[in-house]
């Protein structure tokens, strides 16, 4: 069974051939990271006319690197649940056209169960029930998984996603976007290395909390408000310092939430997925506090982490599989909530 | 709509899609669908831009045609002015973007004006110059994109399906500003 997925959630137009929910074919990810650069961010209208352009090009891609065509493919998959409006709306239009052209179901998957797939896709072995921490530049979730299909929201961020917090303070401290290569997150990774993760002591918000609920925005404020006191103080700024501390800040509050989640539900795997999984140090913190405890935990490959439809046609293959389609009325829904 | 008309897209030797300008997200859905379907059922594809497509229901007078489509925001309209000579359009000029008085201004000779609330721009236009125009109500439809369509295919002429793109005329707000702002 052959599934195309399309992603088109935010701001990387993606296809990919996934065989029976688990053998890759082709992943192809058109980013737009050169032509949003400079504008410090994604701009909504400039992703989705980029997408209109990319889409045929990346479902060709998708299709010839993996040796096959439209013939080949049993269904089609696509991204209609949480994202940018007007982008969802491009990948949902062009998957709805190939699945009636060619006679094939369609099948539209919430972006979040995506991410879960991602690592499920890249270990099998995965066990069920386990809880999974789903945090990018759109959302940070903890989500109980049952089983197949059923998603358990165990809590979620009030405010800023952990990934926007990390772009937007790269982009405050300029050391992204329209000087560098790479996303914010990325960046702070990387000069993270060179920095002491102790420097400053910024607050771990809602880490004491009794539920299982993030806050981001009031960190945000508090490196702002410390950069700002040392210019007007004419003191230095150690960026690779206050890298490293704000980092620490974000991954300290992740992996205890995710921790306590894992506990409440007595489950002994965890999963981690989401453009911030590629975090070098949100993955060792995870592997040495759940190794301490006892518990395993998965990250995707990097290929896997950030957006991509790989993840979506492997989300399709489990809807397939239950003969759960959707028809050609499929709407794009950019808040829709997952689990309950 | 083929289910109507007892067809399947089997039959269908061409499609035809609307370019726009228009709403943004609407254009570029249709464009999307369009280029998609062309590309997914091996036929040709021909983009007939949707202003095109307006003047195209005031084929039958000989005067002029002005085309006009809201941009949505103030009385600012997309417009283009074609010919109609032995059943055949032809732009001239560039397409105009701007207030009904710019457009006023572009109108120096009685002629047809064709689109959604005619009446009002023409009324507008007569105001400011004191020229005759005949006001035709209209939308761009879909039988006039593939009327269009078909005539552009049966000359050998189509669109590259995967490179097709939507005629906005319009850059997006951020980045005007950001040419603007930060050269």
């Amino acid at each position: 069974m052959l599934v195309l997925g399309i992603e088109t959630s935010c701001d990387e137009t993606a296809a990919a051939l996934v065989d029976s929910g688990a053998t890759i074919l082709s992943n192809i990810i058109a980013t737009q990271f050169d032509l949003l650069k400079k504008y410090g961010g994604v701009v909504p209208e400039i992703a989705a006319r980029r997408h209109t352009e990319s889409i045929g090009y990346v479902v060709k891609e998708a299709l010839d690197k993996a040796n096959k065509t439209l013939n080949d493919v049993d269904a089609v998959a696509v991204s209609s649940k949480q994202g940018l409006i007007g982008c969802l709306m491009v990948g949902v239009a062009a998957a709805k056209s190939i699945s009636y052209a060619r006679g094939i179901p369609l099948i539209g998957i919430h972006h979040v169960e995506g991410h879960i797939f991602a690592n499920r896709l890249s270990h099998p072995e995965l066990p069920f029930p386990h809880v999974c921490l789903t945090v990018s530049g759109g959302h940070t979730m903890i989500l109980y998984v049952n089983d197949n299909s059923t998603y358990e929201l165990m809590g979620t961020t009030l405010d800023d996603a952990a990934g926007e917090c990390f772009d937007k303070i790269a982009k405050f401290l300029d050391i992204s976007y329209a000087n560098r290569n790479t996303g914010g997150g990325r960046v702070i990774d990387e000069l993270s290395h060179q920095g002491n993760l102790k420097a400053f002591n910024f607050p771990r918000p809602m880490i004491r909390s009794k539920n299982l609920d993030f806050s981001f925005s009031g960190l945000k404020t508090s490196v702002i408000n410390m950069f700002k006191d040392k210019i007007v103080r004419g003191e230095s700024l150690p960026l690779p310092d206050i890298a490293a501390s704000f980092q620490e800040a974000i991954v300290d509050v992740l992996v205890t939430k995710t921790l306590h989640a894992a506990e409440e539900k007595e489950v002994r795997a965890i999963s981690v997925t989401g453009g911030v999984s590629a975090n070098s140090r949100l993955r060792a913190v995870f592997q040495e506090t759940c190794e301490r405890k006892g518990i395993a935990v998965f990250f995707p490959p990097l290929s896997l982490c950030t957006d991509n439809a790989a993840m979506v046609a492997a989300a399709g293959y489990a809807h397939l599989k239950r003969g759960e389609f959707s028809g050609l009325r499929l709407d794009v829904f950019p808040n829709a909530p997952i689990g309950v | 709509m083929l289910k109507g008309v007892g067809l399947t897209l089997n039959k269908v030797q061409g499609i035809g899609v609307g370019l726009g300008p228009g709403s943004w997200t609407g254009i570029r859905v249709g464009v999307t669908v369009g280029k998609m379907l062309a590309y997914a059922s091996e036929k040709p594809l021909c983009g007939v831009p949707s202003l095109e497509a307006l003047a195209w229901s005031a084929r039958d007078h000989s005067l002029p045609v002005y085309a006009v489509i809201s941009v949505g925001v103030g009385d600012a309209v997309y417009a283009a002015r074609y010919n109609v000579k032995n059943d055949e359009m032809s732009r001239v000029g560039d397409y105009f973007i701007g207030d009904i008085k710019g457009l006023a201004a572009l109108i120096t000779e009685p002629c047809v004006l064709v689109g959604t609330g005619a009446a009002s721009y023409t009324e507008k236009i007569t105001g400011e110059s004191g020229i005759k125009i005949k006001a035709i109500e209209a939308n761009p439809g879909g039988a006039a994109v593939a009327f269009l369509a078909a005539r552009r295919l049966a000359r050998g002429e189509s669109d590259d399906a995967l490179s097709l793109t939507p005629l906005y005329l319009k850059e997006s707000t951020a980045k005007v500003f950001v040419n603007k702002y930060k050269p």
